[in-house]
């Protein structure tokens, strides 16, 4: 496994036409194989907040360190070449294929030739991408293929670090929450630490591991979905995470947190089976389609039950 | 028409004088909008003054800017040269600057965020971005030079304008049409080269 801790001391960022900090005295640590989401509106700090981490913006106060070192004591390009970078839309460059594209970091890093080749058809089937995608150019690529190839090129060299600013910002819901997905499979099998930045709340409790909220440059809550949405430590927060959407909330439970221990003899086995990592939003809808009991099940293994009452006895939890 | 076939040495030797004129200009032009036009492309605020200088030059005539160049350089090559150079780069700057302008900011920033150097992102990143737009820009200055060179045969710089002025001089039309001719053939030839390598950099 191949994943940083990044610690944010004491961030500020003050640009030099504004009278306002951009970002105002943010800590926080990210743990080594963590998926931190930043979460805000336009002009709340979050991208600001991303680019110290790699130096895009250097921070008026405090220290970003990463795996125990400051980062400022590096040279800015030999750092950015060991974290991942992935923008919106415009991030592939127009003018190379798409395997040019994904070599850039492991050629800036002097890989050979031989291994630059077999790791661009390692990380486009990684991607989902067919080999014969190596020879085009992103113009000839649809929009979610585009951020496909701009995360398998952020991967390339095998870093530590993701940042991700808005990656899929310019794409329809539909591909979104494909690529949601698909980062989240990346992020299981490769435990790289991953920063994500997004406006959109309900990609957030998606992804999160935890999420921070940034609102006119402050950082007003960093915690797991579940205590977001339950325990707001801010009006602003509430408003944003909008707690009393019950169906959001059972979005970022899961059906082994609300099944209860004991299985009567009776429902053991003709009742419908929901695997323990589905959320409670999936669990309610199956129930409300298929009849309750469901029988909560684990690698083959049966956990519980769920009913609606136990739902909504979770909820009141 | 018939004049040009009869002389092909004396026509193809002033062709190459006028090609030198116009390609030693080209260059030396060049070495300069091109640092210009990238440094002016990121200050908006100093384009203005650019643009009026070099615009300003353009609107000489070109007998009156030889006229007011030959006392201080004299006359021949040299100073046709320096006079068709401060023509071009009128043109050459403001695509350069326009060529750089056009650029996705976003793609840059990619290029830094990926770790290239800044030398690196103006190599890999930018020029090859701009390429296109400032070949176009080369494409428009040479047609432009070539007619304008002409005027060159005025102060002893040679080339194909010495054909008009013999033939004015000699009252000779054959010439004179012959001397046209050239010159055109010349300027047509020289966009259908500039549009294919633009063609090329453009895919």
């Amino acid at each position: 496994m191949n994943s940083a801790r990044v610690e944010l001391r004491g961030i500020g960022v003050r640009y030099p036409a504004s009278n306002r900090d951009a970002v105002a005295n943010v800590d926080l640590t990210i743990a080594p194989g963590e998926l931190l989401v930043f979460l805000g509106a336009s002009g709340s700090g979050k991208s600001t907040l991303l680019r110290t981490i790699n130096r895009l913006v250097v921070p008026t106060t405090g220290t970003v360190v990463i795996d125990g070192e400051d980062a400022a004591l590096r040279p800015a390009p030999e750092l950015r070449r060991g974290i991942g970078y992935v923008i919106q839309a415009g991030g592939l460059l127009p003018h190379l294929t798409v395997g040019q594209n994904i070599a850039i970091v492991p050629e800036l890093l002097g890989w050979e030739k031989s291994r630059i080749a077999a790791r661009v058809d390692e990380l486009l089937h990684m991607v989902r991408l067919d080999p014969s995608y190596r020879a085009r150019l992103p113009r000839r690529l649809s929009g979610g293929e585009q951020q496909r190839v701009g995360v398998a090129r952020a991967l390339a060299a095998e870093p530590a670090l993701l940042l991700m600013d808005e990656p899929f910002g310019a794409l329809d819901a539909i591909v979104r929450s494909e690529l949601a997905g698909e980062i989240l499979r990346i992020h299981r099998d490769l435990g790289t630490t991953i920063v994500f930045v997004t406006h959109d709340i309900d990609e957030a409790l998606r992804l999160a591991d935890r999420i921070a909220v940034f609102h006119d440059g402050r950082m007003l809550q960093a915690d797991v979905p579940l205590r977001l949405l339950t325990h707001p430590a801010d009006p602003y927060v509430a408003e944003l995470t909008d707690a009393s959407d019950v169906l959001r909330r059972l979005g970022v439970m899961h059906a082994a947190d609300a099944a209860t221990a004991e299985v009567p003899a009776s429902v053991a086995d003709g009742a419908a089976r929901i695997d323990a990592r589905s959320t409670l939003r999936d669990a309610l809808g199956r129930m409300l389609l298929e009849g309750e009991p469901l029988l909560v099940v684990e690698d083959g293994r049966t956990r519980g039950i769920l009913r609606f009452a136990t739902i909504a006895a979770a909820l009141r939890r | 028409m018939s004049w040009l076939l009869a002389h092909p040495f004396e026509v193809s030797e002033l062709v190459g004088q006028h090609l030198a004129i116009v390609g030693t200009a080209l260059a030396a032009a060049l070495a300069i909008a091109l640092p210009l036009g990238y440094w002016a492309a990121r200050r908006p605020a100093a384009t203005g003054p650019i643009y009026g200088i070099f615009g300003a030059i353009y609107t000489i005539p070109s007998l009156a800017l030889l006229a007011l160049l030959v006392p201080i350089l004299g006359l021949g090559f040299w100073t046709a040269v320096v006079a068709l150079a401060a023509y071009a780069q009128m043109i050459l700057i403001r695509n350069t600057a326009a060529a750089f302008q056009g650029i996705d900011p976003a793609q840059v920033e990619a290029a830094a965020g990926l770790g290239m150097t800044r030398a690196q992102q103006l190599w890999r990143v930018e020029l090859p971005l701009a390429l296109p737009v400032i070949v176009g820009g080369v494409r428009i200055a040479t047609v432009a030079l070539i007619a304008i060179a002409s005027v060159a045969a005025w102060i002893n710089a040679g080339g194909l304008g010495m054909l008009f002025f013999d033939g004015i001089h000699r009252n000779d039309v054959q010439k004179i049409v012959a001397g046209c001719i050239a010159s055109a053939a010349l300027a047509v030839i020289a966009d259908a080269l500039l549009r294919g390598i633009e063609r090329i950099v453009r895919s």
